[in-house]
């Protein structure tokens, strides 16, 4: 019998697990508990969890293999494998707050690359006492609300989605020249079949998707936003107000999240550290996988 | 026998609109001359004639060459008494009646799209219009859809929309005579989004903003956005064309395959505008799957007025206008 205690905190999204220590290794079971809340509720959350990176670098690996912190960033010192998220170093890359909130949108972790990551495991190390929520929606309740003529229109859709900065927004040279010096570019299915459940998803990760193939730009501009608007509708979100010691685990096959919008004037700092699993290559409803423009697929860190 | 010609058919846009010369619509034109208009309507959408010598009677007896004509309107209770067929487009009757304006549908429509029937073509003269300003435009609907992604035509090609008349006014309009009417009788049909042309046989997009509400069996979201492209795509400028009314001048336009624009650049003139316009009676619209529109509310508009308006039609008006 597993001690996970799994309880739903929204309609359609999100889970509080209880009953684990992860400074422990999990029993089988355990993993197998959490990962079926993590499939049923598509991101499960853990509160006062103080571990070390390489306790969340283990905790991981009983659900995936790590992939590098990220295709364009820098990891953490000793850690290939843990990617920071840390407002001083956005503040850094970016230049100014304005252009945080331009590139800091709706997404899907990664999904640039051909096989975007499985799972994200994101831990906070230190959070402002208020502001900083994250964000998370359900793209498989987002699919199955749309309306049976347009899930069978988005069923046959695939998108472009690439790294790259919105226009005119200002960064620090050096993330531009990692931008442009490693683009990377992918074809996904719209409808997105989750590897585990079945489920149809609708995976257009609005950060990253640049537009609909086979379409008029004009056409692909109203439809996307259409999307968008569906993926993002409050009844599929779930929000999470982090504390030190708080981690969310997310499903990033059948999610998209938003960062962190209200921080902007606040001067506290705000520092995670993020694992993300190995993800397989996404398939279509016609069967069909996605493909790689530019770059190569992000495998496991060695 | 009646006037033999060639006419002269000279095309005025890329996808739409031709101006028919060497005619007179006065005359009484023999059949070959019909269909060459005819011929020259279903190709361009819409066809224009200049300095035409026409009066209420002329019109009507050119217009019954193409099929049967509607009474005036189905929101019409004062119409000419002598000319059921006709209804005005008259800025001096507006502006007794309803407050200033200068038609009665200021977006992109189709004309009587709340009705089952749609009127098969319309039949617009021009009698008095201002020297400069109060051009009409028309968008072709089938080029407008052709110009669609393969994607989306698919979509569509399934889809349903109804439409209805009043749509979208604010409420501070409530008091406003006009929608006053169109409230107490309301004209509701369901269309297909894509309608099969029962001449042509080409498909059309067959909604605007003027009546389509909304896209039956999606949500509103879905509905808005959809829509929203669609409208985009009728407007655009390549499927146009656009004219300048002179006295005389008749604008014929196959409502089945087009959407027109009234004039939009008029509310700071203080100009007189008086045009007249004839509708034939129009066949039930077929979309792709053969399936037919659906009538929700009001009735069918074909050559006699319902019982609801019998005794406005019936009586010579007694708010007759001067006409020409």
């Amino acid at each position: 019998m597993s001690a996970v205690q799994v309880r739903p905190v929204s309609g359609h999204t999100g889970a509080d697990i209880s009953g684990v220590d992860l400074r422990e290794r999990l029993r089988d079971e355990d993993v197998a508990a959490i990962r079926a809340a993590l499939l049923r509720w598509k991101v499960v959350f853990f509160r006062e969890q103080h571990i070390s990176p390489s306790e969340q670098a283990a905790f991981a690996r009983r659900f995936g293999q790590p992939t590098p912190a990220h295709p364009l960033r820098d990891s953490i010192e000793g850690h290939p494998e843990v990617l920071p998220i840390d407002r001083r170093i956005f503040d850094e890359e970016y230049g100014d707050k304005t252009a945080r909130r331009d590139i800091n949108g709706w997404h899907t972790d990664v999904t640039a690359v051909i096989n975007p990551p499985a799972g994200s495991i994101l831990r906070a190390e230190e959070v402002p006492p208020y502001g900083g929520d994250t964000t998370w929606t359900n793209l498989v309740a987002a699919y199955q609300g749309l309306s049976e003529p347009l899930q069978r229109f988005a069923n046959q859709l695939r998108a472009v989605h690439s790294f790259h900065l919105p226009e005119g927004v200002a960064v620090s040279s050096k993330l531009r020249e990692r931008i442009e010096s490693k683009p990377l570019v992918s074809e996904h299915p719209v409808v997105r079949v989750h590897p585990e459940t079945g489920e149809r998803a609708l995976f257009v990760s609005p950060t990253f998707v640049r537009y609909i193939v086979g379409v008029t730009p004009d056409e692909s501009q109203r439809i996307i936003n259409l999307f968008f608007q569906q993926i993002t509708r409050p009844e599929y979100t779930v929000r999470f107000r982090w504390q030190k010691g708080s981690i969310a685990f997310w499903d990033n096959r059948a999610t998209a999240h938003l960062g962190p919008q209200d921080i902007d004037h606040l001067e506290h700092e705000r520092k995670l550290h993020r694992i993300t699993l190995v993800g397989d290559v996404p398939v279509g409803v016609d069967g069909l996988p996605s493909r790689a423009i530019q770059g190569e697929p992000l495998l496991a860190a060695s | 026998m009646g006037e033999t010609s060639k006419i002269e058919v000279r095309p005025l846009a890329g996808h739409i609109g031709a101006e028919i010369r060497r005619v007179n619509l006065a005359a009484r034109l023999d059949d070959a001359t019909i269909a060459q208009i005819r011929a020259a309507l279903l190709e361009w959408k819409v066809v224009f004639f200049r300095n035409q010598n026409l009066g209420h009677k002329e019109q009507i007896a050119f217009a019954e060459r193409f099929g049967e004509l509607t009474y005036a309107h189905p929101h019409e209770d004062q119409p000419l008494g002598e000319f059921p067929e006709i209804l005005p487009i008259d800025s001096r009757r507006f502006d007794r009646r309803y407050g200033k304006r200068y038609s009665y549908e200021n977006r992109w429509h189709t004309d009587v799209t709340a009705a089952v029937n749609p009127p098969a073509a319309s039949l617009l003269r021009a009698v008095t219009v201002p020297e400069y300003g109060g051009d009409t435009t028309w968008s072709n609907l089938v080029a407008a859809y052709e110009g669609l992604s393969p994607a989306v035509r698919e979509l569509i090609d399934g889809l349903r929309a109804e439409h209805r008349f009043g749509l979208r006014f604010a409420a501070q309009d409530s008091e406003n005579a006009y929608l006053k009417k169109v409230r107490e009788n309301p004209l509701v049909a369901i269309h297909p989004v894509v309608r099969v042309h029962p001449e042509t046989k080409e498909r059309g997009l067959f909604v605007s903003p003027g009546f389509t509400s909304h896209i039956v069996g999606l949500s509103r979201l879905e509905s808005t956005r959809i829509l929203d492209l669609l409208f985009e795509q009728i407007a655009k400028p390549a499927y146009t064309v656009r004219f300048h009314w002179e006295p005389g001048s008749l604008a014929f336009w196959d409502n089945r395959a087009t959407a027109h624009l009234g004039p939009q650049d008029l509310n700071h003139l203080d100009v007189e505008r008086v045009l007249y316009r004839v509708t034939l009676v129009g066949d039930i619209p077929v979309g792709v799957d053969g399936v037919r529109s659906e009538l929700v509310a009001g009735e069918v508009f074909g050559a006699r007025p319902p019982e609801r308006l019998r005794a406005a039609y019936a009586r010579p008006s007694a708010a007759q206008e001067a006409r020409p």
